[in-house]
């Protein structure tokens, strides 16, 4: 079996998309259409190829928990995110408040990553 | 100690047998893994399960709170030159009832349903990423926080409609925080559910349990492969569209030119139609497990109906500018011609349904009373749409009711249809409870009358050219009978979600428990499991069963019924 067949879903529905690509061209498509799809198609065809190359990495993952433990910094950090957003509304005196949420959970994360234990044999 | 059974010569392409071993219960609680119980340990859970339910809990309670948005419009059109709220508080109604339906309802409706269900459908522990989907459900949670704000601006809040066409909503013409306020929320939603659809799709991808091939996975989770392919590929464009039109509103003088305001519809609606998918392939699913299930037989034309959602998906994404028809700047033969071929694949489904249905044995539960009622509703919204998709025929319909009669067929009578039959069939496995079915009974029975009264007489009065989004119409116009019968409609709507609520909170009081498998008709491995399932899905009490087919619980109950026979 192959190992790299969930890679072939996105790269063949990718290359699906790139004939109507290709057929929007022929038929007078405008550029911004032919840019937009083709970005698409590029994002499919980009995540075809982490999964190729994840598979390397993959033995290197099995030996620890694959679950982060510190379920807070997601939250955290996504409520820095929004804050940093409202920056944009209302003021740039936000940026630093989100900033410091978003630094926060990434804090966390890298505490948590580093507790990991190995997994047992 | 692990729960895998691997058969001889099982492919098992992508897992190795030791990455999927569940801990030991002493070694989860030395790595102090998570609290059991209590709100906090919800919402900070890194469990698919857990994530799942709160993002699907959330949604239902926003498709609550924008369903009254609904049921006001409908109050103040029921008669003409209606007076129940302004014209302006009219137009900021329909923007967030719009908006807010699909960014923060349907969407993560369909998204939450994915993470739910295919990690166990797969016979993963655990979804990739667990983290990162946590964290995109809080950026939704943060989105939705923000769109509420900005509903509640006294001075402006949102009111240019859900796809917000500049220059209507650009800094000259909607002034106010709301309308950025709106521009961030449906980002930061947008961004969440692109991110949490990234970690599904991986997962589907690369962690399948030993023995489960491509084409082993159930038809829902190759359903919602496809709805996370769409998701990953179409979302950044209206993160795209959304950053510019930011950027727009801040100088307005920066983006004067008529072909920004093209090209920022081109942005959208690359984003805005693909996201109709993501929002009803999901649900297909849904009603396809149902159908297989309540009949006793493996779904038909299995590989037909996979490679149909692969060729749907691909060709919903290359029809975006069906939406776009009447600007007389689109290539109207490419995107038509595209937007009526997907009525071949559309048409391998339904032959998938009918397929299902002829000759098995059917069992009218309440999953399988709205999944029968998806396959007529939804094929009125499908053949509306390829109304719609021919030019002539949209320049007439574009901007009438006509349009909003077929995307509530589609996303409402389709979709929602979908979600119940899939709310009602998995709520005992999520939960460990069983709904009731009387009270399930009379929830369909209501939504099925409520659903084509509202809907099916704006076919009428859309065709006659009562346009959408106005908030009153003149009396002698010949629209107030059919306005009034959808009205009441709506209302019929809302009193069957009332039943809904209602079975949910009596279920949850009484707690009769549900057992493994409640309907005694599961086919796929989440059935295998236990009622709520184990935190790492299976256990050494419920291992995996062996994987041959797409439908490894028929198989197995055939398997013994023909040893004991």
């Amino acid at each position: 079996m192959n190992p790299h067949a969930g890679a072939v879903v996105p790269a063949g529905w990718g290359a699906y998309n790139g004939l109507w690509l290709v057929v929007m061209a022929g038929m007078g498509g405008s550029a911004v259409n032919l840019w937009l799809y083709t970005g698409a198609v590029t994002i499919t065809m980009l995540f075809a190829c982490c999964l190729v190359l994840s598979r390397w990495r993959h033995q290197l993952e099995a030996s620890r928990y694959p679950v982060g433990l510190r379920g807070e910094a997601s939250g955290i950090a996504a409520g820095g995110i929004a804050i940093v957003g409202l920056g944009f509304v209302f003021g740039a005196w936000f940026f630093p408040l989100g900033g410091a949420f978003v630094l926060w959970g990434t804090a966390l994360v890298l505490v948590d990553n580093r507790s990991r234990h190995p997994r047992p044999s | 100690m692990t729960a895998i059974t691997r058969e001889p010569g099982d492919p098992g392409d992508s897992f190795e047998p030791r990455d999927v071993e569940p801990l030991p219960p002493g070694e989860i609680a030395a790595a102090r893994f998570e609290r059991d119980k209590g709100l906090l340990a919800w919402v900070t859970s890194t469990d698919h399960k857990r994530i799942g339910i709160l993002t699907m809990a959330t949604s239902l309670v926003f498709l609550c709170t924008f369903g009254i948005l609904a049921l006001i419009m409908r109050t103040q059109l029921a008669q003409p030159n209606g007076k129940v709220i302004s014209p302006g508080a009219y137009n900021e109604l329909f923007t967030l009832h719009g908006s807010g339906m699909i960014f923060l309802v349907l969407t993560p409706l369909a998204i939450g349903l994915c993470l739910y269900l295919v990690p166990l459908q797969i016979g993963a522990p655990m979804v990739a990423a667990p983290r990162l989907c946590l964290f995109s459900y809080w950026l939704y949670v943060a989105g939705a926080i923000v769109f509420l704000l900005s509903a509640t601006t006294v001075t402006a809040p949102p009111d240019a409609g859900w796809y917000a066409y500049m220059p209507l909503s650009d800094g000259q013409y909607t002034p106010g925080v709301g309308m950025s306020l709106w521009i961030l929320a449906s980002m930061l939603a947008v961004g969440a559910m692109m991110l949490m659809a990234g970690a599904v799709l991986w997962t589907a991808l690369r962690m399948r349990a030993p023995g489960m091939s491509l084409m082993r996975m159930s038809v829902f989770t190759w359903s919602a492969v496809v709805t996370c392919l769409m998701t990953v590929a179409s979302f950044p464009s209206l993160i795209g569209a959304m950053g510019l039109q930011w950027v727009g509103r801040v100088d307005p003088n920066l983006f004067t030119h008529d072909s920004w305001d093209i090209a920022y519809q081109y942005l959208f609606w690359f984003y805005g139609h693909p996201v109709v998918y993501v929002m009803f392939f999901p649900f297909v699913g849904c009603v396809a497990e149902v159908l297989a299930a309540f009949t006793g037989r493996k779904y038909f034309g299995y590989s037909f109906t996979v490679y149909a959602l692969l060729a749907f998906a691909a060709g919903s994404m290359a029809v975006f500018g069906h939406h776009t028809f009447t600007t007389g700047q689109t290539a109207n033969d490419y995107f038509s011609v595209t937007s009526i071929m997907l009525s071949v694949p559309a048409g391998v489904e339904y032959f998938g349904f009918l397929g299902t249905l002829m000759g098995g044995r059917i069992r009218a539960t309440v999953p399988m009373l709205f999944a029968l009622a998806f396959i007529p509703q939804f094929l009125i919204g499908g053949l509306t749409g390829i109304m719609l998709a021919t030019p002539v025929l949209d320049y007439h319909f574009h901007g009438s009711y006509f349009v909003v009669a077929h995307f509530h067929y589609t996303l409402f009578a389709g979709s929602l249809f979908g979600a119940f039959a899939g709310l009602y069939y998995w709520f005992p496995k999520a939960t460990g409870i069983v709904l009731s079915e009387p009270l399930g009974r009379l929830n369909f029975v209501l939504m099925v009358i409520g659903t084509n009264v509202t809907f099916l007489p704006m076919f009428f009065y859309g065709f006659d050219g009562l346009p959408r989004r106005v908030a009153t119409y003149p009396a002698g116009a010949g629209f107030g009978t059919l306005n009034l019968i959808s009205t009441v409609g709506a209302f019929i709507i809302g009193l069957s979600v009332m039943v809904f609520v209602f079975n949910l909170a009596r279920s949850a009081i009484l707690r009769r428990p549900a057992g493994d498998d409640p309907w005694g008709a599961g086919q796929t491995l989440e059935w295998a499991t236990s009622s709520p399932p184990p935190r790492f899905n299976f256990d050494g009490a419920h291992p995996i069963p062996p994987i041959k087919s797409h439908a490894p619980l028929l198989d197995l109950r055939q398997r013994s019924g023909a040893s004991s026979g």
